[in-house]
């Protein structure tokens, strides 16, 4: 018999909270246009995270960290139910620390095609199926001076091919990542295409353990550079040595 | 009461052929069978001769003088230019099947003619264009359909358009009686209108036409004998004076029944409008195929990758009269040897794309090409239905189920079909492991995990944690690099490899890895992560013997091998 005693409180309840939308999920981070990687200080360099509808390329050399970068934003696409699709030139995708790292493989279409151009044109047929957050062109190991990318170090060789990539991403308003590999030089393979640049160079990595017993890989300290940011307002230099992992 | 529907293709033989090879239209085609030879015979590459007897010709040819049942070399006689080509059975059988798919799409209860029909006296004069066919017509229930369609001419407008998409000018009736129905559409066939015959007046509609009209459904009643059957007793209607099927029907029934037997009464309910022959549904294919025999020995891929995109072409036109669309196909190729060969062509997600099929298909001819040149194609496709979804308001929304197919089709086209998928780690202890699954993204609308990924996952088991502890992550290399690794008082001290090798400033480890020590591919080994002086962090391991043999094994050199770095 308590019931109909509460009813007309929580009808009268009901107004607001439909009226501020209190039962609608927030967005958990990023602006609607960004996808956030996770780690607090990566999205804060990067003004809130990767744009959408933009080529972003991440220039490293070494173990610098750009695919550890690359799977962190993977597991923050993934983890906000978003589909992203990996291509793989090199075919160096390891699912198990993808996994480690939080990727949820669910939500992840990995493509591994035979060269370059096999890839640029996979990663042109993703764009152009939408409904992908996130499509990362993997093309590290086969940057202008490899001589097993054939076909594709000549498409290479103009920035016609970028161009028409980002222009897909914007269509499609996908964040495409490119990861160069250090065989692309500091210029990258995008060039002017490309709506943001990251350069990742190597501070250290953080090795630990007990007193004689073996050390163990922890982590890797980072700086990354944000070298173009098409867009941003915030002006000034932004950079700073961040612990990826 | 019941109504039905019937289609009827004209010169059905003639009509398979064009629907395979549309150039051949307009031209005065002839279709003969091998000398002497039955129709099993046929299926086999065949080359007419002169004494080959003619099983079909075409509307010009007809014009020209030539008529079914002439050799070759007596229709050579009336007319030169005549293109004369052998019956294509798997271009046959693929338009039976497509008259089928038409009449399946428009009413679930379809039967197919069954009876070989080879014409005897009276067929010609009543259905020319149906002589020596067999399977060009199917009746279907259209009772009750008059929610989809309003009226027997919608019904009727339906099954032509259908069956034009499909490459097949068919001829429709409908009637209240299968057999009326069934005689109603070879009058249409000829007359190229849909016939309706008003609900009640089968026997009105009948009286005044011929009593040849009846020769179809005489010789699809399936009785021993029957194309000598009806010529007897056609002789004999006309010997008595009866020339119009209203003769026979004013005629006693009993007295019909005692001189022609059962044949005889059951043509007498026919023309009274009594036939209460019900149908006998047949049940819907589970796999749609195309083919086409060819005259002449094809040894080129490109050729062949023309013909299969004609096929495949028909075949997505048959799956989209169902609303469904491509899941797998299987190609069969006749060769020039006699012998024959398959190659199953994966698709990853049931498409419509003929352009996405075709260039899957070119891959998998281009890796495994059939060892003959070829003589006949069959295309098999697998139906199946594309995936649905269900959009959410709150959730993120992810590509159209229809275009995530084409893509992934595509996609496996450009990369292989094992190239394109999920990324799982299989279960195993092994640290290079992995697998790709299919690509089944789960609905943007569940909460939970979509059971299937659950059993999957399950199946397959969670992936493994990375070995001990590093938690970079790791780019594999695939297949692991042999390395020479120098030590110094047990340290790991230089490591050279292929592409890359330095001092090593820092190293961790032994990380000891003994798995499936019980299979024929044994894993025992020690792993290394080294920090290099060129900045690389590797992951190394020296493969050790198993542990049975690890005494006996002791002197040999180590093994090293780099299956990764940190990055």
């Amino acid at each position: 018999m308590t019931a109909p005693s509460r009813l007309p409180l929580d009808l009268s309840q009901l107004p607001g909270t439909i009226r501020w939308g209190h039962s609608l999920p927030a967005p958990a981070q990023g602006g609607a246009g960004l996808l956030a990687t996770g780690h607090p200080e990566i999205d804060d360099l990067l003004g809130g995270g990767f744009p959408r509808g933009r080529l972003c390329e991440v220039v490293s050399h070494g173990s610098a960290g750009a695919t550890s970068l690359a799977q962190r934003l993977l597991a923050g696409v993934t983890r906000e139910e978003h589909l992203a699709a990996w291509v793989d030139v090199a075919d160096a995708f390891d699912p198990a620390s993808a996994v480690a790292l939080g990727v949820e493989l669910r939500r992840v279409l990995w493509v591994r095609p035979p060269d370059l151009a096999a890839a640029l044109a996979a990663t042109e047929m993703l764009l152009g199926t939408g409904g992908f957050a996130l499509v990362l062109l993997d093309a590290a190991r086969t940057g202008r001076q490899d001589p097993g990318a054939g076909k594709g170090r000549r498409m290479l060789s103009g920035t016609h091919t970028w161009l028409r990539l980002a222009r897909a991403a914007t269509r499609s308003q996908t964040a495409l990542v490119v990861l160069p590999g250090a065989t692309a030089g500091a210029a990258g393979l995008a060039g002017a295409a490309a709506g943001m640049r990251l350069d990742l160079s190597p501070v250290r990595a953080v090795w630990e353990g007990a007193p004689g017993a073996p050390p163990l890989l922890e982590g890797l300290v980072t700086r990354i550079e944000v070298a173009r940011h098409r867009g941003d307002r915030g002006g000034g230099e932004r950079r700073a040595s961040i612990r990826l992992v | 009461m019941p109504r039905f529907a019937c289609i009827v293709v004209p010169r059905f033989l003639v009509a398979a052929l064009l629907r395979a090879e549309p150039e051949l239209r307009g031209c005065p085609l002839v279709l003969c069978r091998p000398d002497g030879a039955g129709r099993a015979g046929a299926q086999r590459r065949t080359i007419p001769g002169p004494r080959s007897i003619l099983a079909g010709i075409s509307r010009e040819a007809e014009r020209l003088g030539v008529r079914v049942g002439m050799t070759v070399a007596q229709a050579l006689v009336r007319h030169a230019d005549l293109v004369v080509r052998p019956v294509d059975e798997h271009a046959a059988r693929a338009a039976r099947e497509a008259v089928l798919d038409v009449a399946c799409s428009i009413s679930p209860r379809v039967e197919p003619e069954r009876t070989e029909v080879e014409g005897g006296k009276g067929f010609e004069e009543a259905a020319p264009d149906e002589a020596h066919a067999s399977g060009s017509a199917v009746c279907l229930d259209v009772e009750g359909l008059g929610g989809l369609f309003v009226g027997g001419g919608a019904v009727a407008a339906a099954i032509s358009a259908r069956a034009e998409r499909l490459g097949l000018d068919v001829g429709v009736a409908v009637a209240d009686g299968k057999a009326t129905a069934r005689v109603a559409a070879g009058l249409a066939a000829r007359r190229r209108e849909a016939i309706l015959v008003p609900p009640g007046g089968d026997a009105d509609w009948l009286a005044p036409l011929p009593l040849a009209e009846l020769a179809p459904v005489a010789a699809a009643s399936g009785g021993r004998g029957t194309g000598a059957s009806w010529s007897a007793s056609y002789e004999s209607f006309q010997r008595l004076g009866i020339r119009r099927i209203g003769d026979l029907a004013r005629l006693p029934l009993r007295e019909v029944g005692s001189r022609f037997g059962a044949d005889g009464a059951r043509l007498w309910r026919i023309a009274a409008g009594e036939d209460g022959t019900p149908l006998v549904p047949s049940s819907p294919a589970l796999e749609f195929t195309e083919g086409v025999s060819l005259e002449y020995s094809l040894d080129s891929l490109e050729g062949l990758l023309f013909l299969l995109r004609g096929l495949l072409d028909r075949l997505i036109h048959r799956l989209a009269i169902h609303g469904l669309s491509c899941g797998g196909l299987r190609l069969i190729l006749d060769l020039a040897d006699r012998g024959r060969a398959e190659r199953v062509v994966g698709v990853l997600a049931p498409t419509a794309d003929v352009k996405a099929l075709a260039r899957l298909t070119r891959s998998v001819l281009e890796s495994d090409p059939p060892r003959e040149a070829i003589v006949g194609v069959r295309v098999v496709a697998t139906p199946d239905r594309a995936r649905p979804t269900q959009l959410d308001l709150f959730r993120p929304s992810g590509p159209s189920p229809e275009r995530l197919a084409t893509t992934l089709v595509r996609l496996a086209g450009l990369c292989g079909a094992e190239k394109v998928g999920r990324p799982i780690a299989p279960e195993g202890y092994r640290p290079e492991a992995f697998g790709v699954a299919r690509f089944d993204p789960p609905s943007s609308s569940s909460t939970a995990r979509a059971p299937e990924c659950e059993e999957s996952e399950d199946a397959r088991g969670e992936p493994q944690e990375p070995l001990h502890s590093a938690r970079a992550a790791l780019r594999a290399l695939r297949p692991p690099r042999r390395a020479q690794v120098f030590r110094e008082g047990g340290v790991i001290a230089y490591v050279r490899a292929p592409g890359f090798g330095g001092r090593a400033v820092i190293s961790g480890g032994p990380w000891r890895v003994e798995t499936e020590w019980w299979s024929d591919r044994p894993c025992c080994r020690d792993y290394y992560d080294v920090q290099l002086s060129d900045g690389g962090i590797y992951r190394l391991y020296c493969e050790l013997a198993p542990p049975k043999s690890r005494e006996r094994t002791r002197t040999e050199p180590e093994r090293w091998f780099v299956d990764g770095y940190y990055d």
